[in-house]
């Protein structure tokens, strides 16, 4: 029988676009401080560090690690794109799971608006790159074929944009953290027709991190109880061939089961989601890639508000990747600080009432061929 | 590639639009605003392309015909690389 694994703390530092001063290094040891202050975890309890980006160079967490005086533990770097934070986490709860350690850090961090200009791209050497792909272009292709397949109306994808400003307002580490009108995401300006601006999520820095403890590493911190980290799925994509249906979402129907079943739970149980919405169409196919709305459905249920904070199951109560922001790499661990506030009771205005199960999803990066690069499940109970 | 023997195929020229989208905004400096599409061949292969074709005359199943195209310039010349067009608009002898 494996341990318990939990979240003791979890902290982060506020989504947007900060000027050339805020370092990666700045931003992932603001993160981690917060973390470890609400686990009161001072540095002498921490045994690892392990650190998701896409974009900080080489050994960068090992440049975060000597800034908080974590130097000589052992530090490692997770890369797996826009999965890249909840990848981080995996690797933790292993760790701690397999009882290597009982108090490790996890960190998530991403330094973007210097680095990235224009939208986030597949590696150059891809061949749909090289035809011109951007990450928008593909879920624009999603969408087109979306509301043809399915009725569904460019309103409707329209709505998880609206819905999850909506939330984003009660969430003080949201980049954006104003309300949104239907009218305002379709008006706004083309990105890849026929998503606009403000179907995509933004270009951002942050970082969010958590301390994940044993049983024992609690106890040793005085602790009483805590979130748990039920199960960390990861998947990659698959080569797709032949006339393939574009909005199937094997990959998160095989990553969601995956997570389920080492979680030992029914996924009709998850209380709320917070789901990779790095564009609003996204949202929709992945929830029903997952089995948690119907194949189909999912931009209905949106605009009948099923999936709104007070609705049948809630996702994105943190306003998502839309308004909270997308530094690549942090935004895994941002939503491991969402569940664990939420499950903590700690949600404020955006609290999912009796929040008990709840599953964070990301998915990262594209390869030509495949249906997707990475795909990460965590599912964590009060 | 996968597993197994596999063939190699020659492909169709031609297709038809499975969806596509029309991008204004890319990074790299890419020239903006270009059509992209996946493209489904007989063969039942699907292939992303770019369209070459204004916006307004692209829509969902429309056929489409390959056409080679330079799509940059590097140190050495121009760099060729396919696109498809409306179909109607290759002229006969070139089918």
């Amino acid at each position: 029988m494996s341990r318990r694994v939990h979240v003791a703390g979890a902290g982060m530092v506020r989504f947007g676009k900060y000027d050339a001063g805020v370092t990666f290094e700045r931003l992932a040891v603001g993160a981690a401080r917060a973390a470890m202050a609400d686990a009161g975890a001072p540095r002498a309890q921490i045994e690892a560090v392990y650190v998701g980006h896409v974009f900080g160079g080489p050994v960068a967490g090992q440049r975060v690690a000597v800034e908080l005086g974590l130097g000589g533990l052992p530090v490692s770097n997770h890369e797996n794109y826009c999965a890249s934070g909840a990848t981080a986490l995996r690797e933790a709860w292993m760790a701690v799971r397999a009882g290597l350690f009982d108090v490790v850090l996890v960190i998530g961090a991403e330094k973007m608006t210097d680095r990235i200009k224009g939208g986030v791209t597949p590696d150059p050497s891809d061949l749909d790159a090289m035809q011109g792909f951007v990450m928008t272009a593909g879920h624009a292709l999603s969408a087109r074929r979306y509301m043809l397949d399915h009725g569904a109306s460019r309103e409707q994808i329209a709505m998880v944009a609206v819905k999850n400003h909506a939330h984003s307002q009660y969430n003080p580490f949201a980049q954006y953290q104003r309300p949104v009108s239907l009218e305002e995401v379709l008006q706004a300006r083309p990105v890849a027709e026929p998503l606009g601006v403000l179907d995509c999520s933004p270009i951002s820095d942050g970082a969010a991190a958590a301390v994940v403890c044993s049983p024992a590493g609690l106890e040793r911190l005085g602790l009483g109880s805590r979130p748990q980290v039920r199960a960390v799925g990861l998947v990659s994509g698959t080569l797709r061939t032949g006339l393939y249906d574009l909005n199937e979402e094997d990959v998160s129907r095989r990553a969601g089961r995956q997570a389920y079943e080492a979680a030992g739970i029914d996924p009709h149980d998850i209380d709320f989601v917070e789901m990779h919405d790095c564009f609003t169409i996204a949202e929709i196919v992945r929830m029903e890639g997952l089995g948690l709305i119907p194949r189909g459905e999912g931009a209905r249920w949106t605009a009948q508000g099923h999936t709104s904070l007070r609705g049948r199951l809630p996702v994105n109560p943190s306003g998502g990747l839309l308004s909270r922001g997308h530094p690549v790499g942090a935004t895994g661990m941002a939503q491991i600080c969402e569940l664990y506030w939420q499950l903590s009771g700690r949600a404020g205005g955006r609290q999912v009432p009796d929040a008990r199960l709840a599953l964070a999803y990301c998915k990262g990066g594209t390869v030509s061929g495949t249906d997707g690069a990475s795909v990460t499940t965590v599912v964590m109970s009060r | 590639l996968a597993d197994g023997p596999h063939d190699e195929l020659p492909l169709s020229t031609r297709g038809s639009v499975f969806s596509y989208t029309v991008v204004h905004q890319a990074p790299g400096g890419r020239p903006t605003p270009y059509v992209l599409a996946y493209v489904d061949l007989p063969e039942q292969v699907r292939v992303l392309a770019q369209l070459d074709m204004p916006p307004r005359d692209v829509s969902l199943g429309m056929p489409v015909h390959l056409a080679l195209r330079t799509v940059e310039q590097d140190t050495a010349g121009p760099v060729m690389g396919y696109a498809f067009t409306a179909a109607e608009a290759v002229p006969e002898v070139v089918r």
